[in-house]
């Protein structure tokens, strides 16, 4: 392994022109050999910790859960091989299957809303309002708080019968209902406090609204164009990339959503499942019922869940995403 | 000049390497200075007043034991359960964990935590002063895991204040199921209309009040890898406390979704209803947060008795070993450590029985003859010796696989109470998930 790293460093400098502090002219010797050997050891030598950590505290486990996945292991003993039990399991399991349909829900209802409102902010902010600055930090800040135990506790009490929410819906006439108690109701509060964490695809969104060649606006103005227009017809394609990425990173973080439900629901994932996140199932499924074979399984198929709902979103925005250059 | 330079920047990498390997590396290989003490991790649960007694008792221990250092880690009651599970599972648990009744057996089974029974019985552990029934709550199949320390079973408290306030009479030890419903309707009829008799959350503990019913009508909450007792038993449950809603003794289900989880926030503390099944244990914790909320004084007395007698279950925390625990010296050093817990005085005495009644029958009476112990432990002590003198409890350990049903039995209940499921379709799908854990173990 070490001897085919050296080759391949030696290859690479070997074929460099020529590196700083080299005599020029000089001819490519055993002491380059050398000096290029060390080269590639005192750069490993720097990487070893991080590649030891990499090793020790991702790969280790990532492989350890794949293989526990397999087998019936409650924390004590060894793992019994099972082969795809835990996986067969999860088709007859009622709570599998709810908190799937519950988070399936808060990421296609809260993530489109999130970006939507991110954008519709950012839009706004790029006007050229005075004290964007302030507006900009003031928007932001609860992207910073809103996978907080703070938050979700104070969300707790803003939803609560006689809660702020509610007191705000009595002033319009409207008997505001028990938001954390109605299994038909708890999930929206998390979908709530999910969109306010709309600050970081917004600045993102800002820093891409910046980017959009002034004169393309002036051309369509010319041409007569309206607000409107303009924004499907120029600021929209031409942010788009930056939509998919906004989009990619949101939907992930949703699918991986626990702290909110963890904490306002007090680890239940109740009223009677309603707030059982897939994340939060998985935890009591591994911490509170010791059943480690089957919480791996449940992460492995969250994993896959992620990475197809993520390729088939880079694979359908190809219809809709414009790259610089593109002929579209 | 440039070759010294490289040759300093690959030593400075082999050291940062080298460093992290070291850092990495269990240095337990070293050999152990004989003079040096040993060191003992000791994890428990609890906050404020409670980890400043603990830790008082750690020092006593180490002054009294100066070869042995302990170092306390304390967390709330759930991080100290998932943080053992975790620790246990990599075999990082403490050497000596604080223990339950209702959570030793899962810990027990999955060969962590050591059999204590050669301890005892060479002397390392002195239980002769904690009676026999009580010894039982740390027992599993005959091999002691934990040695229970504070015993707790679950009583009712009131709110005297409001009682006397309202012309109640007290509940007393001796009145049955009967006699509670009469009382509770008797209680709806003379307290305000915006207060509750009860709390619906009394109604979702399996072993709670529950647990109280079902033992003193003559079934139990455990069986052999199986729920105890029936479907139709769990039925007429839900019916009874369906009535309780319905007729304005207990919460409605909604109340019960945005109930704070704590001791603070309990609506008996709060002034908001005057009744309510808790462990007596915490009798001094309710008055200090009814004090604090101007709610009044909270008294207990014994849960209702029923057909097959009170249906007392006695529940334990206590002190374990762990089987990460590893060397001679560090096992008997956890033994000292839990020897000295049990059978000093002092350290008793200072503990004044914060984590359940004191399980030595010579420190209970200590605590009994104080005249400044506050009234709340008087009265803990004074009942729970009643308990055990004339109403027969038994002591006994959750099965293992029995956390599932604890949770499903809250799920199922809340599907009840909001109509999401008849009382008779969540009963048979509550019994299909808890049997299937207790079956798997």
């Amino acid at each position: 392994m070490t001897e085919v790293r050296t080759d391949r460093t030696l290859s690479r400098e070997g074929q460099a022109p020529s590196r700083p502090g080299a005599p020029a002219g000089e001819v490519r010797g055993p002491k380059w050999t050398k000096m290029a050997k060390r080269d590639a050891l005192a750069a490993y030598g720097f990487l070893g910790p991080w590649i030891l950590g990499l090793l020790a505290i991702t790969a280790f486990p990532i492989l350890a859960s794949l293989y526990l996945s397999f087998t019936n292991y409650s924390a004590g003993g060894t793992p019994d091989w099972i082969g795809l039990g835990n996986y067969q399991r999860m088709l007859e399991d009622p709570r599998f299957w709810k908190s799937l349909q519950v988070t399936a829900t808060y990421v296609l209802v809260s993530v489109p809303v999130l970006l939507g409102f991110a954008l519709l902010l950012a839009v706004a902010l790029n006007t050229g309002l005075r004290l964007m600055p302030l507006y900009r930090s003031a928007y932001y800040l609860p992207s910073l708080l809103g996978g907080s135990v703070a938050l979700a506790v104070l969300w707790r009490r803003l939803f609560a019968q006689e809660g702020l929410v509610n007191d705000v819906l009595g002033w319009i006439g409207v008997v505001g209902p028990a938001w954390l108690s109605d299994p038909a109701l708890a999930l929206i509060p998390l979908m709530v406090l999910n969109v306010t964490t709309f600050g970081a695809p917004m600045v993102i969104f800002l820093a891409a609204l910046r980017q959009v060649p002034q004169e393309l606006y002036d051309a369509a103005a010319v041409d007569g164009a309206g607000a409107p227009r303009k924004f499907w017809s120029i600021t929209l394609p031409q942010i788009s990339p930056v939509v998919l990425f906004n989009a990619v990173i949101t939907l992930i973080g949703a699918f991986q959503a626990f702290t909110s439900a963890y904490i306002v629901s007090g680890g239940t994932g109740g009223p009677v499942d309603s707030t059982l996140f897939y994340t939060l199932y998985l935890y009591q499924t591994g911490f509170n019922y010791f059943d480690f074979g089957y919480a791996s399984a449940l992460a492995w198929v969250l994993l896959v869940i992620i990475a197809a709902v993520t390729a088939s979103t880079f694979i359908g925005s190809r219809r809709f995403v414009f790259y610089g250059g593109d002929s579209r | 000049m440039q070759l010294l330079t490289r040759r300093a920047v690959t030593a400075a990498a082999a050291a940062a390497l080298l460093l992290t390997a070291a850092a990495c590396s269990n240095d337990s290989s070293a050999d152990p200075d004989p003079d040096s003490p040993v060191q003992i991790r000791f994890a428990w649960w609890g906050s404020g007043e409670r980890n400043e007694l603990t830790q008082g008792v750690i020092d006593l221990f180490e002054e009294a034991n100066p070869d042995v250092v302990v170092s306390g880690e304390p967390s709330e009651f759930g991080a100290h359960w998932e943080r053992l599970t975790v620790q246990g599972a990599s075999g990082g648990a403490p050497c000596v964990p604080q223990q339950q009744s209702r959570y030793v057996a899962d810990y027990a089974t999955r060969n962590q935590l050591v059999d204590l029974g050669p301890l005892i019985e060479d002397g390392s552990i002195d239980v002769s002063g904690i009676p026999e029934l009580l010894l039982g709550a740390g027992e599993l199949d005959g091999t002691q895991y934990m040695i229970p320390y504070g015993s707790f079973y679950y009583t009712g408290f009131y709110n005297r204040t409001l009682l006397e306030e309202y012309g109640l009479p007290e509940p007393t030890a001796d009145w049955d199921w009967a006699e509670w419903e009469q009382w509770l309707y008797a209680a709806r009829d003379a307290i305000p209309a915006d207060m509750y008799v009860t709390d619906l959350a009394a109604a979702q503990d399996l072993t709670g009040l529950f647990q109280n019913w079902v033992v003193s009508n003559g079934d139990a909450i455990y069986g052999d890898g199986e729920l105890g007792f029936s479907e139709a038993t769990l039925v007429e449950w839900y019916d009874l406390w369906l009535r309780f809603i319905e007729d304005g003794i207990s919460t409605t289900p909604q109340m019960l979704g945005e109930r704070g989880l704590t001791i603070e926030e309990n609506p008996l503390a709060l002034g908001q209803t005057i009744w309510w099944p808790a462990p007596d244990n915490q009798l001094s914790q309710f008055n200090a947060a009814s004090a604090g909320a101007g709610a009044g004084e909270i008294w207990m007395d014994k849960l209702p008795n029923g057909p097959d007698g009170a249906g007392e279950v006695l529940g334990a925390s206590g002190l374990s070993i762990s089987t990460s625990c590893d060397g001679d010296a560090e096992i008997a050093a956890a033994a000292r450590f839990i020897d000295f817990w049990i059978n000093d005085a002092e350290a008793a005495a200072l503990f004044a029985s914060n984590n359940g009644t004191v399980t030595t029958t010579e420190f209970q009476e200590a605590q009994l003859q104080n005249s400044e112990e506050s009234p709340y432990v008087y009265r803990q002590i004074e009942l729970a010796r009643q308990v055990i003198d004339e109403f027969d409890p038994t002591a006994e350990v959750t099965p293992v696989g029995g956390r599932l049903p604890s949770d499903a039995f809250v799920r199922f209940a809340q599907a009840v109470w909001l109509g999401e499921q008849t009382p008779e379709a969540a009963a048979a799908a509550f019994f299909a998930e808890a049997n299937a854990s207790l079956a798997a173990g």
